[in-house]
């Protein structure tokens, strides 16, 4: 018959080994969770400043009054404002009208005499305050003639519009 | 540390419990208090032998080697214990000892009569042997005659310290009057003292009396007559508290055995194999517990912290799932396309108007006649040329180093200028190329 003691050792021997299999178990279970949270606590960190950058962004837009525009407005906007520097400024259109990733763009030039430094300056302003469609110089040019100043435009007018 | 211990005679069994603290025993009581159990018996069979062995730690090999140079004595097919004395050094590779054996059988026949199992008894030997720690105690570093008489047997024993030198146990009749104990002790004293000095070469320096034995004032003058030496008896004070002076000499073979140390244990050698391998068991059963209790406590604890880390996890689940439908009713994928289109192409608006040139090198404009002026966007660089005239060259050099610190202090640009200077006509040709460094908004 098997000696009891020997039995209550090897119960012992079994519990200690077990313990042991369990505090490893557990220790790895512990590794994954601490991984798990870090990332769950990134992903939340990022989302929070997500929302921040979204509430910025959207007092900015209401600072701005940029309004999201549908194709048809965006077309409407970018045409009336090209149709505003031919009347207004004899300009001709460079490149005509194209359509790049939900963006029109129409380029036109134009010839400017300004009647002093504080006037062509004005412009400049002027064209920095127009931000529908958006306007980008892509030349620019300054000549002091006996006759007066003349200067010459190159503009990019862009205009984005919410996609489907 | 409490040790029942046991005195198994002839027909005597009789047990005391004792606390042992040192060299000294508090006396608990007659019956078995303690698990502990040491027991003597009377055995007048004791083998003994002298013999000369090689220094040997290994206790299998000693065994055998004793059992090999004591074949002539021992009995084929038994098996028995050994008590060693080592007597003296006689080389670095020998070593003289006295050996005492008794066989296995001694010792579980004392077990049965006894009634106790063999997990019990710590310490097991001959009554004669319990006698030694009385002697060494009383006179340390002489050679002493310790004769012990009770009503069933004489124990003697010639000791030197803790070292027995000569044993002997003698059973006394059991019909003998009683009236005739002092000459039988007499006898008995007489013929070892004797046989010792004589026979053995042995000169006693002490004599000691126990037992009875020490209560027969006859018996006592003839020991000092025999021997000349004052007969010492001994007095429990030394040695136990509790008990009276009767009863300590009653029962001085189970307190004699209390004080004897681990050499005078004849308990198998197998026994003790497994004892050995049983504690060292226990420890590592307790050992086990020990790291098993210890496991447990943290795993319980690992346990309750995953929960709370689950709970927290859930918790956080939610909140990601609420920030993300908040986020979407905020605004749309497509709105966040166009406004990111609108706000970049913001941006490039900003970059392409030279305004910001104008604004930031306005000194420089201000002193230049610039002819003419060029911005282009696709590197957003800016050329100036100007035509300046003077009316002295001093003053044409004063203008031109005059433009040359004012460009040295626009950090935010990278300015390259050229000037072609014309002396003759007091005329200086202007280019420069502006472009913002990177960074420097």
């Amino acid at each position: 018959m098997l000696n009891k003691k020997y039995v209550v050792y090897l119960i012992i021997t079994l519990v200690s080994v077990l313990m042991l299999e369990s505090y490893v178990a557990f220790s790895d279970l512990a590794q994954v969770i601490e991984d798990k949270k870090l990332q769950m606590q990134r992903t939340l960190s990022d989302l929070e400043n997500e929302k921040k950058s979204i509430l910025k962004l959207k007092e900015e837009v209401r600072k701005l009054k940029i309004k999201p525009l549908s194709r048809e407005e965006a077309l409407k906007e970018i045409l009336d404002k090209a149709d505003y520097f031919v009347k207004m400024y004899d300009a001709t259109v460079k490149k005509s009208l194209s359509e790049k990733d939900n963006i029109f763009f129409i380029t036109v030039s134009f010839d400017y005499y300004p009647e002093s430094s504080e006037d062509l300056i004005k412009f400049f302003y002027k064209l920095s305050e127009i931000t529908s469609p958006q306007l980008v110089i892509e030349n620019f040019r300054l000549d002091n003639l006996k006759e007066g100043t003349k200067t010459y435009f190159e503009i990019t007018l862009k205009q984005p519009f919410k996609g489907k | 540390m409490k040790i029942y211990s046991v005195e198994s005679g002839r027909k005597i069994r009789k047990g005391i419990t004792v606390k042992k603290k040192g060299d000294f025993v508090k006396f608990i009581s007659f019956d078995k208090g303690s698990n502990k159990v040491y027991l003597s018996i009377f055995y007048p069979d004791i083998i003994f032998s002298e013999v000369v062995l090689p220094p040997v730690s290994d206790n299998e090999t000693l065994l055998f080697l004793l059992q090999n140079r004591l074949s002539g004595l021992l009995e084929e097919n038994k098996s028995y214990s050994f008590a060693l004395f080592e007597k003296e050094k006689i080389s670095e590779s020998e070593i003289s000892y006295d050996v005492y054996a008794i066989s296995e059988e001694a010792f579980f026949n004392a077990l049965e009569e006894s009634n106790f199992s063999v997990d019990s008894i710590s310490l097991f030997t001959i009554d004669v042997f319990s006698l030694i720690p009385f002697s060494h105690r009383e006179k340390p570093g002489k050679t002493v005659l310790h004769f012990y008489g009770d009503d069933e047997k004489i124990l003697i024993v010639v000791s030197k310290d803790d070292r027995p030198i000569y044993v002997r146990a003698v059973p006394i009749p059991e019909f003998m009057e009683k009236n005739k104990l002092p000459d039988i002790y007499y006898e008995n004293f007489n013929m070892t003292y004797l046989f010792v000095y004589q026979n053995k070469r042995i000169e006693v320096e002490d004599i000691l009396i126990s037992g009875k034995a020490s209560y027969v004032r006859e018996f006592l003058s003839l020991v000092e007559n025999l021997t000349g030496k004052v007969a010492v008896i001994l007095k429990k004070e030394n040695y136990i508290s509790g008990l009276s002076e009767e009863d300590f000499h009653d029962y001085l073979i189970p307190i004699g055995t209390v004080f004897l140390e681990e050499k005078f244990n004849f308990i198998p050698l197998e026994i003790k194999k497994k004892r050995t391998f049983n504690f060292v068991l226990n420890i590592l059963t307790l050992t086990f517990i020990f790291v098993a209790t210890i496991l447990f406590a943290i795993n319980f604890s690992l346990f309750v912290e995953l929960k709370k880390e689950v709970v927290y996890l859930n918790r956080l689940s939610l909140q990601i799932n609420q920030e993300s439908r908040e986020i979407g009713q905020l605004i749309s994928k497509r709105e966040i396309d166009f406004y990111s289109k609108v706000f970049k192409n913001i941006e490039e608006s900003k970059k392409s108007n030279p305004l910001s040139f104008f604004y930031e090198l306005r000194d420089i404009f201000f002193a230049l006649n610039e002819k003419n002026i060029q911005f282009n966007s696709k590197n957003y660089t800016m050329t100036v040329t100007s035509e300046e005239s003077f009316n002295s060259f001093p003053e044409m050099i004063m203008f031109k180093n005059k433009i040359s610190e004012m460009i040295k202090k626009k950090k935010a640009f990278d300015i390259n200028l050229q000037i072609k200077e014309n002396q003759q006509d007091l005329k200086l040709i202007i280019t420069m190329r502006i472009q913002r460094k990177e960074g420097a908004e």
